[in-house]
């Protein structure tokens, strides 16, 4: 317990530590020290371990520091220079997250053109759909028009996501409240993931590179939990069945 | 040969910038001319809700510019007209994701396949206006009758001639009654300030509102006061000599001479 506690307390000082946790080589980053400092002491960092790190796909804590995107393409350099790579970022801090969200996937796949089918809701779910258990980022809503998050696994929002507000995730989505913006599932290529909503209002849904539209008249439907998922080559919207949320 | 490409600007916010993009592009396609409209207010953008158009979008202008997708894949076609295309605001970004050297360039591609490229520019007279104007052959600056918007609108004016951008001016929602009754500017008392080429008079109009709220441009329908007036601006914009209606003089001339008159005792004092 005293040796965990000044483990605490020797990360809190310095200002860049390194840290092995398990497989992973954790950088921690002062959230109290400028940028300026941080950049310099990392450098050093680095040029006294030599090549102990080069290879290595390191996980970035920024904890509560607001990491602005040139910052963070600062850091990337920096590492770089030194053969280190960020596999992960571990924030607290929508902002950081946004600049922390790698471009967007490659373009390509979509033809705007095929944007067309509009989801179709059907009365159940088969049987055999299979519910994800894996990672989850958890984000407290609501998320406004220009938030952008990016999950590498799922994404929970506890909240409602607004007009022009933006989810990616290499997972499923999940909102606890209303989906109005545009939610991205399955990043880049996964179709089996799905996106689901206490209310499912959304602008776009994509799922791995399919991608479809709202009707152009939305009616004010009140049909409770519904789930998007890819059939037959298309979005489909069910509603969300009673036996996954315990009933009979 | 080249389009013309064409800011639609203001200084202020509020008066009406993104209406009149909307329904001057919408009014040109509806002339057989091809138009893209280009909403340059990157990180507020507006111009793809008041189209109806914002779930259509995959792409954006700061992924044009980033090189992320092509021109062509981020282009809309409106859902009512094949001749108007929208190319849309990113979000998530904000206004120095551009440069005004990229929009030039921008403005150069799109000029080749566009009659009209209709820049609509966010308020201010930062990074977002520079980026607007840069690829601008002209402007259409818009105000209302309002001494603030006349005063931001005389500011850009300035700014516009500095850089040799030719300028024309429209006024938007003037209300013949409060004109008539003397408690607003009238057209002339814009005109004598700002002295610039008059394009148009927007009067004002609940069409308007309600046409902006269900996402479907005015001038689509033709029933509105508002929507008669983008149509003889669009006959303007294209080299035609259309009349513009006097909103504020429809009274007889007794009450013209009765304005005149009680404008000169306010002037003296009398």
């Amino acid at each position: 317990m005293a040796q965990e506690k000044r483990r605490f307390l020797n990360t809190q000082q310095a200002k860049v530590a390194f840290k092995g946790v398990g497989q992973d080589v954790h950088v921690i980053l002062d959230p109290r020290t400028s940028f300026g400092e941080i950049e310099r002491e990392l450098e050093e960092h680095l040029e006294r371990s030599g090549k102990f790190f080069t290879g290595a796909a390191v996980t970035l804590v920024v904890g509560t520091r607001k990491l602005r995107d040139e910052h963070l393409q600062r850091i990337r350099q920096v590492l770089a220079t030194h053969g280190l790579t960020i596999g992960e970022i571990r924030t607290s801090v929508g902002d950081t997250n946004l600049a922390a969200s790698p471009p967007l996937p490659p373009p390509p796949v979509y033809t705007p053109a095929a944007a067309a089918p509009i989801p179709t809701r059907r009365e159940t779910l088969p049987e055999d759909t299979a519910l994800p258990h894996n990672n989850a980022l958890l984000i407290k809503g609501p998320l406004r028009s220009g938030q952008r998050i990016y999950a590498e696994d799922n994404l929970v929002v506890f909240g409602d996501v607004n007009p022009g507000a933006e989810l990616i995730a290499g997972g499923n989505i999940v909102v606890m409240g209303v989906l109005r913006g545009v939610a991205h599932a399955g990043v880049p290529d996964n179709s089996t993931a799905i996106i689901t909503a206490l209310s499912l209002r959304p602008t776009q849904l994509r799922i791995g590179h399919f991608i479809s539209r709202s009707p152009e008249l939305q009616e004010k439907h009140n049909s409770g939990p519904e789930i998007a998922r890819v059939d037959a080559e298309q979005i489909v919207v069910d509603s969300f069945p009673r036996r996954l949320l315990g009933g009979s | 040969m080249d389009g013309r490409a064409i800011v639609i600007t203001s200084g202020k916010g509020g008066v009406g910038k993104t209406t009149v993009t909307a329904n001057l592009g919408s009014v040109l396609a509806q002339n057989g001319c091809k138009v893209c409209m280009i909403d340059a207010d990157i990180g507020l953008r507006n111009l793809d809700v008041v189209l109806g158009l914002e779930n259509r979008i995959v792409y954006h202008l700061v992924d044009v510019i980033a090189g992320r997708c092509r021109l062509k894949q981020a282009l809309i076609r409106d859902k009512r007209n094949e001749n108007l295309y929208l190319l849309p605001a990113s979000q998530s970004d904000d206004k120095n994701a551009v440069e005004p050297e990229q929009m030039r360039q921008l403005c150069q591609d799109l000029k080749k396949e566009f009659d009209y490229t209709l820049i609509d520019c966010p308020a201010g007279i930062e990074q977002g206006f520079r980026n607007a104007v840069a690829g601008a052959n002209q402007a259409v600056i818009v105000t209302t009758p309002e001494v603030s918007a006349i005063r931001d609108a005389d500011r850009i004016i300035g700014l516009l001639h500095a850089q040799q951008i030719e300028t024309q001016l429209i006024i938007n929602r003037l209300n013949a009654e409060l004109v008539r009754r003397g408690d607003m500017l009238d057209q002339q008392d814009v005109i004598d300030i700002l002295a610039i080429e008059l394009l148009g008079i927007v009067p004002e109009d609940q069409g308007i509102v309600i046409s902006t709220n269900k996402g479907n441009p005015a001038a689509f329908s033709e029933e509105y006061e508002a929507s008669k007036a983008f149509w003889r601006i669009g006959r303007r914009l294209r080299g035609e000599i259309v009349p513009i209606p006097n909103f504020s003089e429809n009274g007889s001339l007794w009450s013209r001479l009765g304005k005149k008159l009680s404008d000169t005792f306010r002037r003296t004092g009398l």
